[in-house]
């Protein structure tokens, strides 16, 4: 038997010794604290933009796959979705959802029917008009275009793990007037979604912003066991430079190996 | 099969299987190697199966609609379902029958399909140069820092780009590797601490929304 | 509000450009330089460079997966990128050994589109089965290329064309990731420049080149020069390789000179866009 990489081994050992703290946190009912991202404000004037206009929320779904390494930001802008159809609820909105993967219907059609209950008018939502699937990602941003061109929306969010198709559907919801408020996790998509939307949240935002609309205390605790992981990389990317800097490369290695 | 038992078999597998495959980053052991290996072959597989599923989807999707000429949601909603399904059929037929490598399906699949995959990502750069030209706008110092390096960057991807301006090159070189390397590799940390963490919170049991609804 | 004789300057004109007039010369840009063949000088940016002189410093008979993505969403950009750096590696002065693997199902058909519609140059000497292999798509993403990198034989028990794996002279020495020294990626899909960073070169030390489509470049710049000595930029890295090889008049070349002038007229319009609007901002502030 032979060991190797052990650094990275005590590496996953101090990790799951923070999520096991975290964890404990939770279960004594410890809330963290977690900023207000402007985004969140942003959906209440999305919503309140369509109800003005008379004219649905358009809340979209990246095109990941279920069960891959997108699962995260797909499940969070789920989270997001049922926090939308709660705004929705409340002010009187229509809301549609869209999403190119199948798998996700189901989870978005029990998002959307738990937040116009929780918003108070569960009668507002039909689930075989207000869900839209378009069969992949390309079809998605056609499926998008001729919404637009019948009955543009009033705002679009574009929450989850956007792919090459958040370029085309966040121009065309601009070219048909909609606010538009969009977030990824998928790093070569960042960019785009924050030249064009109006609001955006970059990379983890995501995940930020379904925890804080979220009252699962295990989701808050992760985020901030997250953050300390994130202090202890930065301990160590530091350290790690510094040693290189004056020479001692030994280190170097020691965390390589 | 009780309903305890439905929901721990799965978290106990879960747990034994993910703690193998993660074993074998820091263990070198053949009893290891071939269970990890195993492993992986049977998600292969079943990753492999979902492809039989998309299928099946499909003509539960489009089939009714075909059927019963649906106008919704968009009219004449059953002919795109008819195509849909034409050209899944076809290819399925082709490539079970003749095989994917004959000519026949390679000329369905240069005629049929390609032209109109590589469609959307053309139509893509349109949308990408309006976007670009209408989103460029120096309104202060921050978007001077944003847009300058755009435009740098813009010019260097161009073959004729470090011919027309000879210093583009390292500039730009410098721009990919401590500016933009190094806010990509904080995304990176970032993304894969939280896939960390979740994946543990998966093996230990704590994540279970891949699981069935209690009833 | 404006009255109307202030709205005719040049700068109102630029500002409020029709998108269809955009795409129009766009359009011309793109489509010119592909019917009318001129030569147009490439420049040849660093990393480009680095991955040709990371490719030929290989010593002799070295290993090389050479694993393509392509689809035909990506085919523009990487379908040239794959025929140029599939032509380095044929003709490399090294006699490099060369497995072609695709991640995605539709790579193999489309190498075969690609081979049709770029020039691939075979040298006389190089023998199918000997110094080149071509297997096929393996499914199951990163779990598959695990399995790869752990066991070649488990993943293709033969290749595209059903000869066994132990009846290829090629791989009788070769049987994981263990026994590469060089993992080349063109993708226009960042999970496999992930997953391939992770498995090959994490568990093994592969080291790897990429070649990512242009809109997805940034996701290998984090990788960028301690993982992957250089890459290559799509279709316009594929350009310079090009000619950096001596090859010239190809396809590559054609799209190379329609590259060129389409993004110079997006550059010239981003700068009239940015004149433009400071103009007209600095006209209302007086």
């Amino acid at each position: 038997m032979i060991f190797k990489n052990m650094f990275g081994l005590l590496l996953t050992i101090v990790y799951a010794v923070i999520l096991y703290i975290a964890i404990q946190r939770a279960e004594k009912g410890v809330t963290p604290f977690i900023r207000k991202i402007p985004a969140l404000d942003a959906i209440e004037e999305a919503v309140g933009r369509s109800v003005e206009l008379g004219k649905p929320t358009f809340f979209t779904i990246g095109g990941a796959s279920m069960g891959g390494t997108w699962t995260g930001g797909t499940l969070a802008a789920i989270s997001m979705a049922r926090y939308t159809a709660d705004i929705c609820s409340r002010k009187g909105s229509k809301m549609w959802t869209g999403t190119s993967i199948i798998d996700q219907v189901p989870l978005i059609d029990e998002a959307m029917r738990i937040g116009f209950l929780e918003g108070g008018d569960p009668e507002a939502y039909n689930y075989e008009t207000d869900i839209k699937w378009f069969p992949n990602q390309m079809a998605y941003i056609a499926g998008c275009a001729g919404l637009y061109a019948r009955s543009p929306p009033a705002s679009q969010i574009l929450l989850g793990s956007y792919m090459a198709e958040c370029l085309a559907m966040c121009e065309v919801a601009r070219r048909g007037g909609a606010f538009l408020i969009g977030g990824t996790d998928y790093r070569p998509y960042m960019p785009y979604m924050i030249a064009i939307c109006d609001y955006a949240l970059i990379g983890e935002e995501i995940f930020i912003a379904s925890a804080y609309v979220s009252e699962d205390l295990a989701l808050k605790n992760t985020i901030w066991a997250e953050d300390i992981a994130k202090a202890v990389m930065i301990v160590l990317t530091v350290i790690g430079a510094l040693s290189n800097v004056i020479g001692f490369s030994d280190l170097i290695t020691w965390f390589g190996m | 099969m009780s309903v305890t038992f439905r929901r721990l078999l799965p978290l106990y597998l879960t747990f034994i299987v993910a703690v193998i495959i993660a074993l074998r980053s820091f263990v070198v052991h053949p009893t290891l190697a071939l269970l990890g290996t195993t492993f992986l072959k049977w998600s292969s597989l079943i990753r492999a199966i979902t492809v039989g599923l998309g299928f099946i989807s499909i003509l539960l999707f489009h089939g009714p609609k075909l059927v019963s000429r649906s106008n919704d949601p968009i009219p004449y909603q059953w002919f795109y379902s008819g195509t849909t399904l034409f050209g899944m059929f076809l290819f399925a037929l082709l490539g079970v029958g003749l095989g994917v490598r004959s000519s026949s399906y390679l000329w369905w699949y240069d005629v049929f399909y390609r032209p109109v995959a590589g469609l959307s990502t053309a139509v893509s750069g349109f949308f990408a140069l309006t976007a670009m030209y209408r989103s460029f706008r120096i309104r202060s110092l921050e978007s001077l820092f944003l847009v300058g390096p755009a435009l740098l960057i813009l010019l260097y991807d161009a073959p004729i780009g470090t011919i027309l301006l000879p210093g583009i090159g390292p500039l730009a070189d410098y721009i990919f590797l401590y500016i933009a390397a190094s806010a990509f590799r904080g995304f990176i940390v970032a993304a894969s601490l939280g896939t960390i963490l979740t994946s543990m919170r998966t093996i230990i049991g704590r994540e279970k929304g891949y699981l069935p609804e209690e009833a | 509000m404006t009255s109307s004789s202030e709205e005719n300057t040049i700068w109102d004109k630029l500002m409020s450009i029709p998108d269809n007039a955009i795409q129009v010369v766009f359009l011309l840009c793109m489509i010119v330089p592909l019917l009318v063949p001129m030569t147009i000088p490439y420049g040849v940016t660093p990393p480009t460079k680095a991955f040709y002189d990371t490719i030929n410093a290989l010593p002799e008979g070295s290993v090389v997966l050479y694993s393509m993505q392509l689809i035909p969403f990506n085919y523009g950009d990487c379908a040239a990128a794959t025929a140029s750096i599939f032509n380095l590696l044929l003709n490399a002065p090294n006699n490099l050994r060369v497995i072609l693997v695709f991640p995605a199902s539709d790579g193999p058909l489309m190498f075969d589109i690609m081979s049709a519609d770029y020039e691939i140059l075979m040298p006389e000497w190089r023998k199918y089965g000997e110094d080149w292999v071509r297997f096929g798509y393996y499914a199951g993403m990163e779990q598959g290329f695990a399995t790869l990198c752990d066991d070649m034989k488990t993943i293709f028990p033969s290749d595209y064309f059903d000869n066994p794996f132990d009846d290829l002279p090629m791989m009788s020495d070769i049987k994981s990731a263990a026994d590469w020294d060089l993992l080349i990626e063109v993708t226009s899909y960042t999970a496999i420049v992930d997953y391939e960073v992770r498995q090959a070169y994490g568990r093994y030390g592969v080291p790897c080149l990429f070649a990512p489509a242009g809109m997805t470049v940034m996701s290998i710049i984090p990788y960028y020069p301690h993982i992957s000595k250089g890459f290559v930029m799509g279709l316009s890295g594929a350009a310079q390789l090009n000619s950096l090889q001596g090859i010239s008049g190809t396809l590559v070349d054609l799209m190379g000179n329609s590259f060129s002038f389409m993004t110079l007229e997006a550059f010239i319009l981003a700068i009239l866009g940015i004149v433009s609007g400071y103009m007209l901002r600095h006209r209302r502030s007086t």
